[in-house]
């Protein structure tokens, strides 16, 4: 269920001169997201949030601090005793890049430790060759993250719109988004671990650690484009289905009109720096058409807890799609045993591309049952 | 930030320790009290044990990861609890003989109760996953108390014909369908509404006080069907559940994924179209319910799922024209599980007969032949089928207070 790093160094291997590597530490992992996610924190705060005991948040924290990932901060007085120091994730903590890979476009990024993007570059896929390509790739690679210290970037993390199975065969031709060469990439980020996985995924994984995702127990995530994919989070992975390496498209329909007039409101708002539209009614009732049956199938088979809808649609047309959903299903409710909330997922249109850069963060630094399994003897 | 539970499956909380301090054998008149401990590692060693039939101890350590005083001392507790048993292995090299571990099947048993609209079962099963007992009667409306008296009844006759020893039971597990009492449905009389207000744990007490453990039929049948079923080859299925009517349950990755609110699986509440255009839900055209009234409409009466094993020609012809209307209505079902959520298989199982079962998931799969690759999924008949509720009912209590929470489902 991994997005598995594709470089033949071992994934172990820790970073030249820094600690960072959480790998395989579970307790590290899971101290560091609380202080990411509740922080300003104390210690005492710390061992309350994960159950963990005293002694052991003070050796993680104490680790955390030298390796830089968090900080000291202000004491806060007024009770009595001694005030107590509070953590927080430092921002320049860590970095990770994240490309995304579409038919039509190549976007980087560089997201800090708080998954805020310091640096990112968009461009139509330059038509040319795939050496001229690799060039580009090089190129912006080394402009996004000049500033940046190596050995605080943790990984790369790379999105595929097209199915990611291994020996599918290559087109040197534009459009197939296949032909971007895994070597090259390995060449661009030298001693950089690389996560490739689907877009899909790569959005539940931004969801998951900069949106509403690890508040939720279990969510269905449908990530909307020219033609909407979706899959079910549980435990905060991604359920990716008997066939990983098949792109699956929630509606069988190639030209979803709803869809295309969605992306391109997106993209013309993008392009011209404008504010996009509010959706039409036509548009609602066609997108509900579509999605409302797909969504009581759903409820009836799987009984999410939430129903995330994200992806490359302007803001307002995801929320008043997911208002107006929620309004038919509960038209329907005596129909079905039960129905989740349908609710905008808290990342923008850019879900993909922050959630690619999520990858490596989520692999390397998320508390993810993989990071549990792979130690011995963790009696409690 | 707390996790779900799930996350800390390795570690075991005060509450927990306390409660467990006496996991070896305490029997008390009625049952047998057996839980080994949640701090995981005795779970662990005795899944190996059972999975792999005999092994050693070094063997439990190098596949566990665990020490061997850890092994030495689990295994001990173990032995002690009679869950195990201990031989002699006789050893070609030099030193001394190994001594092997097994699993005791007879170290514990669990019963299985099914409550449905059209019948009643309880299976006993043993350790080894062994049906060792079964009694059944065809109850249409079986009101609480009259399933009451049938467990008490039932609880003897494993007891003397089956030689249960039911005190060494350790848990019942109850497998009905949801809202039994209030869904609407043809032939459902008044009195049956009393299931809306019946303490299903409390009314098997009587016969048995030990752990009861109520789950949904279909979601039973799935654990059966992940534990000793095609489940092992398919870590990822939909299991539907064609009884009077439509459930289903869904294993993901081994573990039986329950929804948010416990109502995952609801497969006869997807919608479908019929042929005159109008909405319905699924179980309204394939259930034995809908083929029972499919047949009556046609001049031919069934009482229960056994008469469709012996039909006339004609009646058998008629069957099988159903059948090839239910396929049309799952195949679409089945298309949108493959684009929703994509599982390894889809299993059909529940009342209707094998023959019948085998030949819908024939039907089904012609049907796909025509489908674009991306949209074919493999639908073969449950390897449980129509016990598999009970079945899967007598696994819960193995489940909570013997195998371990993570890979709650076995592992092939």
């Amino acid at each position: 269920m991994e997005s598995q790093a594709r470089v033949t160094r071992p994934l172990k291997a820790s970073l030249s001169g820094t600690n960072l590597e959480l790998t395989g530490d579970y307790n590290q992992r899971l101290v560091y997201q609380a202080v990411r996610t509740k922080g300003p924190v104390t210690r005492n705060d710390l061992a309350e949030l994960t159950g963990l005991a005293k002694p052991t948040i003070a050796g993680i924290v104490k680790r955390l601090l030298r390796s830089d990932l968090i900080s000291e901060t202000g004491r806060i007085y007024g009770g009595r005793g001694q005030p107590a120091v509070h953590l927080e994730t430092r921002r320049d903590g860590c970095y990770s890049i994240g490309l995304q890979v579409d038919e039509d476009q190549l976007a980087l990024v560089v997201i800090d430790a708080l998954g805020k993007p310091v640096n990112r570059s968009i461009t139509n896929l330059p038509s040319a060759s795939r050496g001229r390509m690799n060039e580009f790739l090089q190129h912006q690679f080394a402009e996004l993250a000049g500033g940046i210290r190596r050995e605080r970037i943790i990984g790369l993390g790379v999105a595929m719109s097209g199915g990611i199975a291994a020996g599918r065969p290559r087109h040197a031709e534009l459009g197939d988004s296949s032909g971007i060469d895994l070597l090259a990439l390995s060449e661009i980020g030298q001693d950089i671990p690389i996560y490739i996985d689907s877009d899909l995924a790569a959005a539940t994984a931004g969801e998951l650690l900069f949106g509403f995702g690890a508040t939720l127990r279990n969510y269905y995530y449908i990530l909307m484009d020219e033609r909407p994919v979706g899959g079910l989070v549980m435990q905060q992975a991604l359920f990716k289905g008997a066939h990983p390496g098949q792109k699956r498209f929630l509606f069988p329909d190639a030209d979803l009109g709803w869809c295309n007039e969605a992306v391109a409101a997106e993209r013309d708002a993008r392009f011209n720096h404008q504010v996009p539209s509010e959706p039409d009614d036509a548009w609602l009732d066609a997108a509900c058409e579509d999605l409302v049956p797909l969504l009581i199938s759903i409820n009836c088979m799987l009984d999410p807890g939430s129903v995330l809808l994200g992806g490359r649609f302007p803001d307002a047309w995801l929320a008043a799609l997911a208002d107006r959903c929620n309004a038919l299903l509960l038209d329907c409710a005596e129909q079905i045993p039960s129905h989740a909330l349908v609710q905008p997922a808290q990342l923008g249109p850019d879900v993909t591309l922050i959630g690619a850069a999520s990858l490596p963060m989520r692999a390397r630094l998320f508390p993810i049952e993989e990071a549990l399994l792979k130690t011995h003897d963790h009696v409690g | 930030m707390k996790p779900p539970r799930s996350m800390f499956p390795f570690q075991s909380s005060r509450d927990d320790v306390s409660r467990e301090a006496g996991n070896e054998l305490t029997a008390e008149p009625g049952y047998l009290r057996l839980s080994i401990d949640a701090n995981h590692n005795q779970r662990v060693v005795f899944q190996e044990i059972r999975t792999r039939r005999r092994v050693t101890r070094s063997e439990l350590a190098s596949i566990t990861g665990l020490t061997k005083p850890t092994i030495v001392n689990v295994s001990r507790q173990l032995l002690q609890a009679g869950l195990i048993l201990e031989s002699e292995r006789s050893t070609v090299g030099r030193g001394q003989p190994a001594w092997v571990l097994e699993l005791n099947p007879d170290g514990a048993y669990s019963a299985g109760l099914n409550i449905d609209r059209d019948h009643l079962t309880l299976v006993a099963l043993d350790l080894a996953g062994q049906i060792r007992g079964r009694v059944s009667a065809e109850i249409s409306f079986a009101s609480p108390d009259q399933s009451r008296s049938f467990l008490a009844d039932a609880w003897k006759t494993l007891a003397t014909r089956s030689k249960i020893p039911v005190d060494r039971v350790i848990g019942l597990g109850v497998a009905l369908p949801d809202d039994l009492g209030t869904l609407a449905f043809p032939g459902k009389p008044p009195a049956y509404a009393a299931w809306a207000h019946t303490d299903t744990a409390g009314l098997v007490r009587s016969t048995y006080p030990g752990p009861v453990f109520v789950e949904n039929d279909a979601v039973a049948a799935a654990i059966g069907e992940a534990q000793f079923g095609h489940g092992l080859e398919a870590p990822s299925f939909v299991y539907i559940l064609i009884s009077v009517l439509l459930g289903g349950g869904i294993v993901i990755n081994r573990n039986y994924f329950p929804g948010e609110h416990g109502r995952s699986g609801e497969i006869g509440f997807m919608r479908v179209k019929q042929q005159d255009g109008a909405d319905c839900s699924l179980q309204d055209v394939v259930s034995l319910a809908a083929l029972s009234e499919w047949l009556k409409q046609r001049g031919i009466t069934i009482s229960g799922p056994d008469d469709l094993k012996r039909l006339d020609p004609a009646s058998a012809a008629a069957v099988d024209r159903w059948l090839t209307e239910a396929c049309g209505y799952l195949t679409d079902i089945f298309a949108q599980i493959r684009q929703f959520i994509d599982p390894d298989s889809i299993m059909l199982g529940g009342r209707l007969p094998e023959h019948l079962l085998d030949r819908l998931a024939t039907l089904c799969r012609e049907r796909q032949e025509n489908a674009r690759p991306a949209q074919r999924i493999d639908i073969r008949r449950a390897k449980l089928s129509s016990d598999a509720p009970a079945i899967g009912a007598a696994i819960l209590p193995f489940h909570t207070l013997l195998f371990p929470s993570l890979e709650m489902l076995g592992r092939s």
